[in-house]
């Protein structure tokens, strides 16, 4: 488990061995996932081999713009973040909550077992992590904690990889979830070009890299791997001034600047699903033909729907700017009251896959009345 | 019932030297005792009961106390009334005819609150019917007085009209309310 | 890997209980009153809330629906929900007959604030539905009657014919409850107030208003204006509770459904200090 009294030795892991991690962690009943290649993004699925990793591609990414292109090298990690997130495997797109049969005795409902899944997320960045972090808090630290989510987190390996590059639309150092791996995982990895630099976060971490041919790391595999992480630090342009955030957001529910975005926002809810930390979700009730098993589904929902906020004497948000305001201010302001930390990691993913390019850094300039937007200028 | 007697209207009471013009010499009081008691009883009523006590004793000057049976009305729809009422106790519905439904409450008023005061602000007849719902007392201003005493005192007169438009948007209010409808819960 | 903590949870917060509707009470029109049992005897028995809580019914096939709970907190083995026909659930629930089973999860969120009532007056302030999850709070208080005040009930309806629970209005009334009611719409039958609510309000007799609490339930303008009202009275903004209603889904503050600004209607509400969301009750489309 993570924070146990750890001999912190970092290690050179040579390429080859990322197979070897793949397999002890396979043989160790765990369902690996890791970044691969589909329909033109890197995504996450479940892997057997290193060979379904995007090795030698990369990402290039701005505000409402995704394409990836062939790096110069194999680099297995040598790219941002992807559409997905590592919430779809502990907090599943869709899900049974409990289940209802029509009995001689009446109706009488059930809850599922606990899910015996142990997931091996395989190259989950700073930002990710702070992601987990906060969904951690969202679905097991509160009044009620999420059965689903529980059981899934609780028994996940996590390894994380340390960025060596930035997108555009990163800025996680705004929001100082990274681009460093400093916590929550139970291995972390630096890239370098023949191999990886691997750290222990946990006791189950260690003992896994002690199956591993690693070697003693170099000076010069040390210095190579402080500049690699340190390029993701320089290349960041992207900024989000979160001084006094909360209050600038909620003192300024009336601002003009929420029906501008409003008239601009197609209220596709792209942002929340793309989200690491967007929890909203909806039950239905799924039945089967005689109506007598049902089953209560959860499916992933967004503050963006018009349904979301539906009542039988009217819809509270019925306007897109009332409903993007909403997610900004949930996300960058009442997150704080709620859960005591930011809801944003700055991983930029909302802006990347937003169609019209929509930039919440800028908004909030604009909300703030900075003029500057944000320092890249962003999109408009 | 009747409000007791609150702090803030005693607060007034220590006021006196803002408005040195308006008070009244003992002897103005000594000599009409039923006076002082109208002035307490205006001070009770929320109506008047932030106004200066000097405006309430110049009020209690043209004031006098009436005892409302029930059933019987203390104006009309349509008809002049020559009287502003505060309503000290008991409550009165407020009519209005509506041909084929006939009389149509459209409100009750109830102690603190004022009616009939359409002469007042030039109006030829009164907007409603006031038809007192149980033996009622009130505190009738004559509308020659009262306009004379705003239109001579503009001391007197403007506390007065500024109270008399902050009930009225009172009752605004509340009429705006009703007609949100708010308890509609839509069709089964 | 991770210690997830399992504090205090025992039981899955998604486990519906089966009920039985042992007798259905007609109110007003398109409003009933479902008096339920559970199945299950252990449940019966350790089963309690407290005034102001809520129910998720649930109808498999159907849905859920959040619906406050309007039965004696004291009296052990009544549960009682009034319900309005306002949707699927609902509308379903208004066709299910006596002896019919559903599933129930809760009871669910915040309570009026009985005991920070004590040693005060006491002012009530509802309309038409609003009154069914303050029935809890007025049994409680003629319960413990000695330890209040005056305690009073603002009752406002549409009409004459939308009042709920009249029946009982004689015997709350006997047992210490000054019982007012005010309709927006008089018909020729109707004797008594015409007027909004909030009147009552500006026109009862608040001895000592800083320690005179009101607890209001109606529609958020009705609420808003109430303040309103009860701050011209000089009753301090903390002394005013609202009872809130949003979209609930999960019922247990997971699914985001039911968010006012900070707030979680579902676990935070749905009785909320006034002053905590006062800034935000004006606010369009928030």
């Amino acid at each position: 488990m993570i924070n146990q009294q750890l001999s912190g030795k970092e290690m050179f892991l040579p390429k080859s061995e990322i197979q070897s991690l793949i397999d002890l962690l396979r043989n160790d009943g765990f369902t690996v996932v890791g970044p691969t290649i589909d329909q033109e993004a890197i995504v996450y699925n479940e892997i057997a081999s290193v060979d379904e990793l995007p090795r030698g591609w990369t990402d290039r990414q701005e505000p409402g713009k995704y394409r990836l292109q062939k790096r110069g090298d194999d680099a297995c990690f040598g790219f941002v973040v992807g559409p997905h997130s590592w919430k779809k495997y502990l907090f599943p797109p869709l899900t049974t909550v409990a289940s209802a049969e029509k009995t001689e005795a009446g109706w009488q409902a059930r809850t599922p077992e606990p899910d015996s899944t142990r997931f091996a997320f395989l190259g989950v960045r700073a930002c990710e992590l702070a992601a987990i972090g906060i969904q951690d808090r969202v679905f097991t630290e509160g009044t009620y904690v999420d059965p689903v989510y529980a059981a899934r987190r609780r028994n996940a390996f996590i390894i994380a990889v340390n960025c060596t590059q930035a997108a555009p639309t990163c800025f996680c150092s705004s929001m100082n979830t990274g681009p460093r791996c400093t916590s929550g995982y139970d291995l972390a990895l630096t890239e370098l070009e023949d191999g990886f630099v691997i750290e222990s976060g946990s006791k189950e971490g260690e003992s896994l890299v002690a199956g591993l041919a690693t070697q003693d790391l170099t000076s010069a595999q040390i210095t190579k791997a402080d500049s690699v992480r340190q390029q993701a630090v320089d290349q960041q342009t992207r900024h989000l001034d979160t001084e006094g955030i909360r209050d600038v957001l909620l003192t300024n529910l009336s601002h003009t600047r929420w029906e501008e975005i409003g008239d601009r926002c197609l209220g596709c809810t792209n942002c929340t699903m793309v989200c690491p930390t967007c929890f909203c979700s909806s039950v239905e009730e799924v039945a089967d033909l005689s109506g007598e098993t049902v089953e209560r589904q959860r499916h992933w929902d967004s503050c963006f729907n018009l349904s979301f906020s539906y009542m039988s004497h009217g819809t509270t948000r019925d306007r897109i700017s009332h409903r993007y305001r909403q997610w900004l201010t949930h996300k960058l302001a009442s997150w704080h009251d709620q859960f005591d930390t930011s809801g944003c990691v700055g991983c930029g993913r909302c802006i990347t896959w937003c169609p019209v390019g929509i930039d919440l850094t800028e908004e909030v300039a604009a909300i703030r009345g900075d003029g500057s937007a944000s320092a890249t200028g962003g999109a408009t | 019932m009747l409000h007791s007697s609150s702090p803030e209207v005693d607060a007034f009471g220590s006021r006196d030297a803002d408005f040195p013009h308006l008070v009244q010499t003992e002897a103005d009081i000594t000599e009409t005792p039923m006076l002082i008691d109208l002035t307490d009883q205006i001070g009770d009523l929320q109506f008047t009961s932030t106004l200066p006590e000097e405006v309430r004793q110049a009020l209690a000057g043209i004031a006098s106390q009436r005892t409302i049976a029930s059933g019987q009305f203390l104006c009309r729809e349509g008809e002049s009334c020559s009287e502003l009422f505060l309503i000290a106790s008991g409550h009165v519905g407020l009519d209005m005819f509506v041909p084929g439904r006939g009389q149509v409450r459209v409100m009750t008023l109830g102690p603190g609150d004022v009616l009939a005061w359409s002469a007042l602000v030039g109006n030829q007849g009164a907007t409603a019917t006031g038809v007192a719902l149980e033996e009622t007392e009130v505190i009738a201003f004559p509308d020659d007085a009262l306009l004379q005493l705003c239109q001579t005192n503009h001391d007197v007169g403007y506390p007065l009209m500024r109270e008399l438009a902050k009930a009225i948007s009172h009752r605004l209010v509340a009429s705006r309310l009703q007609l949100l409808d708010l308890f509609y819960e839509g069709s089964h | 890997m991770r210690t997830v903590a399992c504090p205090s949870q025992v039981v899955d917060p998604w486990l519906a209980h089966t009920v039985r509707i042992v007798s259905i009470t007609d109110e007003v029109e398109g409003v009933a009153t479902y008096h339920l049992e559970f199945a299950d005897a252990d449940t019966a028995d350790s089963y309690s809330f407290l005034p102001g809580q809520f129910n998720m019914l649930y109808l498999p096939g159907v849905g859920e629906a959040a619906i406050s709970i309007s039965s004696d907190p004291s009296a052990q083995g009544t549960l009682d929900h009034t319900v309005r026909i306002a949707g699927n659930v609902t509308g379903e629930l208004a066709r299910t007959d006596v002896g019919s089973t559903f599933g129930l999860r809760g009871p669910f969120g915040s309570s009026w604030p009985i005991d920070d009532c004590a040693g005060g007056d006491v002012v009530i302030v509802t309309g038409g539905i609003g009154l069914a999850p303050l029935r809890p709070a007025i049994y409680e208080f003629l319960n413990r009657k000695s330890e209040f005040g005056h305690i009073t009930l603002l009752y406002g309806a549409r009409n004459p014919f939308g009042m709920l629970y009249t029946s009982e209005y004689d015997d709350w009334q006997l047992r210490g409850l000054n019982v007012n009611t005010t309709v927006d719409r008089s018909s020729q039958a109707w004797q008594g107030n015409v007027g909004v609510v909030t009147q009552l309000l500006d026109r009862m007799p608040v001895p000592d208003p800083k320690k005179t609490s009101v607890l209001c339930c109606g529609p958020e303008v009705m609420m808003w204006y109430t303040a309103r009202s009860a701050l011209g009275r000089r009753i301090p903004k903390d002394r005013i509770w609202v009872s809130l209603e949003r979209n609930m889904n999960c019922a247990i503050g997971l699914c985001g459904h039911c968010q006012f600004g900070p707030t979680f209607v579902c676990k935070d509400g749905p009785v909320i200090r006034y002053d905590r969301v006062a800034s935000l009750l004006k606010v369009e489309g928030f």
